[in-house]
């Protein structure tokens, strides 16, 4: 999961920043169509497929993380309960 | 669990702009070199038979006389004047010597006669070439590459394959998706975008702001050459109050246009710029004060900056800004017949 957020954060990135470009080249020669073209349109539809599964995975990855940190979170209070009542710890 | 260790960061971001790079790469390619499926023209609008047609009008019928006298002496038959056929403007077209004694150059024969002269406008260079067609087909257009969507050359190269006498560089329609490209004729190309210049069959130029045009209309008119770079240059005899434009085309460039006095009378005018030593170039505003005081009845901007370029018999017409740019299509009149 890390691996793929890695790749598609940088997937946003690259697209990010051919986008940025081609705004400032619209803005000087918008005749050209270079944000209104068939091929902008392709590549806005992959950047946002790119951005939807990095956020998916980011998602995902949160929710694992929070589910692993309450899990910790059980288990830590359940030790402090067992110490408090100077029991030993149950076997696994 | 073996944990790798990362990359360096600035490593990192010169692979995310190297990334940034391909992508350009890919998008340029994918737009400006591989050509579009969608090659074949859509409908034949204007088709012209192998020799033109002339009607005649009836001879009318002499009035009813009740004078005496008048009816010794019959009134003579008066002469029928023929109706040029649609695109034919042989009544019009004119014979003699060229009168501009400032023409830097001149071409006639039985169908074509071009007079171009060099003008300044505050810092701006530009050429006008007075353009008197005796046929509507011989106001032709061309491709780069000899059909729709094949690719981008030169002006001067297309114009030299087809032996134009007099060629200006046009609305470079390839570079863009959306415009509506009738050539010759032929409709290829009916999306709407931007403000629409079309020549009809019947010789007559009208200029459309994009919201105005009907392709719809324009096609069961005969609409027989059409362009959509814009914007329109005269609104109603006057400079426009606004143009369907970017600031950046507003200012002072290079530019090409064409001008449309009547049926078979045309201008085209090239403006040299973005050369400070020479010439900067004109402004929209400028280029439509420029085609009011020619005396246009419509005007219309075609491509320009570097993009724009005029031929006269072979020879480039001034300095096009940096020798010019590859385009996909130009207008031109003598030579050879278009392929496409």
């Amino acid at each position: 999961m890390r691996t793929f957020r890695n790749v598609f954060s940088h997937l946003s990135i690259i697209f990010s920043g051919l986008f940025i470009t081609l705004t400032i080249l619209n803005q000087y020669n918008p005749g050209m169509g270079f944000l209104t073209s068939t091929v902008s349109m392709v590549f806005i539809f992959l950047f946002c497929l790119s951005v939807v599964a990095l956020a998916v995975a980011t998602i995902m990855d949160n929710r694992k993380h929070a589910k692993h940190m309450h899990h910790r979170a059980e288990e830590a209070a359940r030790w402090k309960k067992i110490s408090s009542n100077n029991q030993r710890p149950p076997q696994k | 669990m073996r944990h790798k260790k990362p990359l360096p960061g600035m490593l990192v971001v010169l692979l995310d702009l190297l990334g940034i790079g391909a992508a350009l790469g890919i998008y340029a390619l994918f737009l400006f070199v591989i050509p579009s499926s969608s090659n074949a023209p859509l409908q034949d609008i204007v088709s012209f038979g192998a020799t033109p047609t002339m009607e005649v009008s009836a001879t009318p019928e002499p009035a009813a006389q009740t004078d005496d006298a008048a009816l010794a002496t019959p009134a003579a038959t008066p002469t029928p004047s023929p109706t040029p056929a649609p695109g034919d403007f042989s009544a019009t077209f004119p014979t003699g010597e060229f009168d501009d004694e400032n023409a830097i150059g001149t071409y006639a024969d039985d169908n074509l006669r071009v007079s171009i002269t060099e003008h300044e406008l505050d810092g701006g260079v530009y050429f006008v070439a007075d353009v008197w067609i005796r046929n509507i087909q011989g106001f032709k257009t061309a491709f780069a590459g000899d059909k729709y969507n094949s690719g981008y050359e030169l002006p001067s190269d297309t114009a030299s394959r087809y032996n134009a006498i007099l060629a200006l560089s046009g609305d470079c329609y390839r570079a863009r998706n959306e415009g509506i490209v009738i050539r010759n004729g032929v409709l290829y190309r009916d999306s709407r975008s931007g403000d629409v210049c079309i020549l009809y069959a019947d010789g007559t130029m009208e200029s459309y702001y994009e919201s105005e045009f009907d392709i719809d209309e324009a096609v069961a008119r005969g609409a027989y050459q059409g362009w959509s770079f814009g914007p329109k240059l005269i609104d109603n005899g006057q400079v426009p109050t606004s143009y369907n434009t970017s600031d950046a085309i507003m200012a002072h460039n290079p530019r090409a246009a064409i001008g449309y006095y009547a049926p078979g009378h045309y201008c085209l005018v090239y403006v040299d710029g973005r050369q400070p030593d020479y010439s900067k170039g004109l402004t929209m505003k400028e280029l439509s004060q420029v085609m009011i005081e020619l005396g246009c009845v419509d005007a219309y901007n075609l491509d320009g900056g570097q993009s724009s370029m005029m031929t006269f018999q072979g020879q480039v017409v001034g300095q096009p800004y940096k020798g010019g740019r590859e385009i996909s299509d130009i207008i031109y009149f003598g030579g050879d017949d278009p392929k496409a």
